[in-house]
């Protein structure tokens, strides 16, 4: 017995929901076997593994840039575990939204019905930063704009999943999500126990064919690459491990080269024809032409070439109009307005700063909200009220006053916690989830599990890795219902083994001879030893580091 | 060069590939089963794969009636030291033929093996709390500095080339035992696993990308001419040095009507023809045959070798006439 668990505060005095306790402290079932390994434990042996898991990311180069400097992603020993049951629900919610967002976009750069049956304004997509015209009537291969997605979630004080925002550009953070699977079973394999856990290394293979069947028409076999803005990118270990795990080759900018409309890439032997790019650089640096003009991260005429039909580009440009924050205030109204189905995960009550009464609402009690800039991600701009300085409140206040449009506010909502290792002992510290969604244009699969990010600060809610958060193994346990794919146990059949195993080979079978030899030796030895005296000379003759 | 020098060396260099490659083996069966699904039937597949008897389990300790789970299979695999076919039982055995050879064997070569053999014990421990994993990975890393050693700092002469017929063929051997265990109706992410553990998942990315099926796994780990652990690659290099070893038989001055090749450069040459010159899918449809027939040449090979090169006298036990 140790202490691990001693003083853990779990959510029966404060108000949130804890993952693995119940309010009276018991607990919950879905963690009963993490728990029980985890408990006889001592504060030195999780150290060590601990530390196994940072060498392991040290070792693998899994890390990412913080302000310019290169840290291994801390990863929690603890999993965050999900039920199956808890799993099919956030699974058929995000399916929804992403189906819904995904006929929003092609709505605003089409026909804009939903303007036109006032559901949302037109100029809440207008006077977005993230609208591009130069895509307006652009019609994507195989109908699909989010081709990933991320919807990060949080568990509010009831237990209850609610969507915090859609990541529809360039959501990063499945790398870690396969390396904190590999890693932690290589570390911890005891943890995992008899669970029976959904894998999550189908994702690169799920990516792939959602490129590949919204490849253009012409492209039997599409010539796929992955657009990353290169080694200093935060990001650039994911960039390079999906493009491996892919297959296809990992591209720059300066490697691409477009003419009459057609994308090529440039090799020893020429150029050749590109059909997809996955591109994890943002729509102002993609195109020249069409955006910033100074950029050198992407590539003059891709804007073109998708537009003539001839390149695919993953996701589609332009998509930042729909994860906008404001935007997002009305994703609820845009699944009944397409699907015409009630959505199936809640927001975050949300209140829209250009709305005067709302407005006068939230400057009231700003020391009570979180305000965030609409546009911006990673955690960027945040302003907690409960946390900021007087000046930071004004400078916030005058903010909003000025730009309106650019900021929404959220009452504080307490995400939920879950034990974390924390100077050798375990701290409830809050979480979030990020799954990840491919739309291959049939049907949108969700990667089981996500990327949780956990706050290590004691009671910091902000766990963007940009802001000092660390991530935990995610795991969504497989019931009878929803197995993943698990090859659960099928009797073998009899003919494809052979009878009798074929015995390895061993060397001369001379086991008896080397020991008959060795004896003789021996012998030898202990009648020189005897008659000069010396009694350890057998000893150290076999002692002896040769 | 001494026959007994050759023979040592020879299995030196499949006790080194074996260790190796049982390694990678557990490696990915411990890490894909504790991942996805304990599945009890898993641990007898490993021990059949390695030609033991599950009956043997009785000697660890463990005479636990039903099936054997992975942790047991894991212990007699890998940390067994009394099992010549463990992970430790083999770089045992490796490290007592090096021992005979220490006047052949490069200095550095030498002491990267029995460096390794004198860290075993401490490594095992660890293992044994911390998950195999961590042994796992410093065998390979340790079997590859003693190859990347024999490689760059050996004479390659003709006693480089018996450790290297004798990696070679071990490499067969154990590729072919890794496909036996496969079932027949392994998926994607089953073959990925089986990639990985030959170490050649990279090698197919690079050629197939990410869309992995049997058929083009098996035409890696079987026919790629330019992958060093393929099947194909390692029979061609067998071969190449079964020739170079056997370049000097034949009465000298007489032409002869056939070229001058050992009968195991013979069969070893056979068996890669044979999978070179079968159609990929035959091989693929019949993958228990294709096993049967390359561990068949493997072990005929061997023998051959053994007969040809390794002379050695029976051992003659003499009774002492005692006189009463």
């Amino acid at each position: 017995m140790s202490d691990l668990f001693d003083d853990y505060d779990a959510g029966s005095i404060r108000r949130t929901y804890d993952e693995m306790f119940d309010r009276y402290g018991r607990v919950r079932d879905t963690y009963r076997g993490v728990h029980d390994t985890l408990e006889p434990q001592s504060t030195a042996d999780l150290a060590v593994r601990a530390d196994g898991l940072s060498r392991a990311y040290r070792d693998r180069g899994v890390t990412f840039a913080l302000s310019g400097q290169e840290r291994p992603f801390p990863l929690d020993l603890v999993p965050r575990v999900l039920s199956a049951d808890e799993w099919r629900r956030l699974e058929a919610g995000i399916r929804q939204r992403v189906r819904a967002l995904e006929a929003f976009l092609a709505d605003v750069y089409g026909p804009g019905e939903v303007f036109a049956d006032g559901v949302v304004p037109r100029k809440l997509v207008h006077s977005s930063p993230h609208f591009h015209r130069q895509v307006h009537g652009l019609e994507p291969a195989g109908g699909v704009r989010i081709h990933v997605s991320g919807v990060d979630v949080i568990r509010d004080d009831h237990g209850e999943f609610r969507v915090l925002e859609d990541n529809l550009r360039s959501p990063s953070g499945v790398s870690y999500v396969m390396e904190n699977r590999r890693v932690m079973a290589r570390v911890f394999p005891d943890l995992f126990g008899t669970h029976a856990v959904a894998p999550v290394d189908d994702y690169p293979r799920h990516l792939l064919g959602a490129l590949r069947s919204t490849a253009p028409v012409r492209a039997a076999d599409p010539r796929i690459v992955v657009l990353t803005p290169g080694v200093h990118n935060s990001a650039y270990f994911e960039h390079a491990l999906l493009a491996r795990l892919m297959g296809v080759d990992l591209v720059e900018g300066r490697d691409l080269v477009c003419r009459d409309d057609v994308a090529y890439v440039r090799t020893t032997t020429g150029d050749e024809r590109v059909d997809v790019i996955y591109r994890r650089i943002d729509d102002e640096f993609l195109d020249p032409v069409q955006f910033r003009p100074d950029s050198v991260l992407g590539c003059a005429g891709l804007v073109h070439s998708a537009r003539a039909g001839n390149l695919t580009i993953a996701n589609a440009v332009g998509n930042g109009v729909a994860d906008d924050k404001l935007t997002y205030t009305y994703v609820p109204e845009l699944i009944e307005y397409y699907l015409g189905e009630p959505p199936l995960l809640r927001n975050v009550d949300t209140y829209r700063l250009e709305d005067d009464d709302q407005r006068q609402f939230v400057l009231d009690r700003i020391d009570q909200m979180v305000v965030k800039p609409v546009d911006a991600s990673g955690g960027y701009g945040l302003v907690f009220g409960p946390d900021a300085s007087d000046e930071e409140i004004e400078q916030c206040r005058r903010d909003v006053l000025g730009d309106p449009r650019g900021y929404i506010a959220q009452p504080v909502v307490s995400l939920s916690t879950g034990p974390t290792l924390v100077d050798g002992r375990l701290r409830p510290r809050h979480l979030d989830l990020r799954p990840f969604a491919v739309n291959d244009g049939e049907k949108v699969w969700v990667l089981p599990g996500g990327l949780t990010r956990v706050a290590l600060p004691e009671n910091s809610l902000v766990v963007n890795s940009s802001q000092g958060g660390g991530s935990k193994d995610t795991w969504v346990l497989a019931d009878a219902d929803t197995s993943f794919g698990l090859d659960l146990p099928e009797p073998m059949p009899a003919a494809a083994r052979p009878a009798v195993p074929v015995p390895l080979q061993f060397g001369p079978a001379d086991d008896h001879e080397r020991h008959h030899q060795q004896q003789l030796q021996q012998q030898q030895q202990i009648e020189t030893s005897t008659m000069t005296g010396m009694t350890e000379r057998t000893e150290t003759e076999e002692a002896e580091p040769c | 060069m001494l026959s007994r020098i050759a023979e040592a060396l020879y299995w030196m260099g499949r006790y080194l590939e074996r260790a190796d490659d049982t390694a990678r083996l557990l490696d990915v069966y411990v890490h894909r089963m504790v991942v996805q699904v304990n599945d009890e039937r898993v641990g007898a597949s490993l021990l059949a794969a390695m030609g033991l008897d599950p009956s043997e389990l009785a000697r660890i300790g463990d005479s636990s009636e039903g099936p054997i789970d992975l942790w047991q299979a894991t212990e007699m695999l890998a940390y067994d030291a009394d099992n010549p076919s463990s992970v430790v039982g083999s770089l045992r055995l490796a490290r007592e033929n090096a021992r005979g050879l220490r006047e052949i064997l490069a200095t550095e070569v030498w002491e990267a093996l029995n460096r390794t053999y004198h860290e075993l014990d401490n490594h095992v421990r660890a293992a044994r709390t911390l998950g195999p994993h961590l042994l796992f990975q410093w065998v390979r890393d340790r079997v590859a500095l003693v190859g990347g050693l024999t490689d760059t700092v050996l004479l390659h002469d003709d006693g480089w080339r018996f450790l290297t017929i004798g990696r070679c063929l071990e490499r067969v051997d154990m590729t072919a035992r890794l496909l036996g265990a496969v079932p027949a109706t392994a998926d994607a992410s089953r073959w990925n696993g089986v990639l990985v553990s030959c170490g050649a998942n990279d090698a197919f990315l690079r050629t197939y990308g990410g869309d992995i099926d049997q058929a083009k796994a098996l035409s890696v780990l079987l026919l790629d001419p330019d992958f060093p652990r393929s099947v194909n690659y390692a029979l061609a290099q067998a071969e190449m040095c079964l020739e170079q070893v056997d370049g000097s038989t034949g009465p000298s001055g007489r032409r002869q009507a056939q070229p001058r090749v050992s009968a195991a450069a013979r069969e070893v040459g056979r068996i890669r023809s044979e999978l070179a010159y079968t159609d990929p899918a035959t091989l693929a449809a019949d993958l228990n045959g294709t096993v049967m027939r390359l561990q068949a040449a493997c072990a005929h090979a061997s023998e051959l070798v053994t007969q040809r090169y390794f002379q050695r006298a029976s051992f003659i036990e003499w009774n002492v006439d005692r006189p009463a």
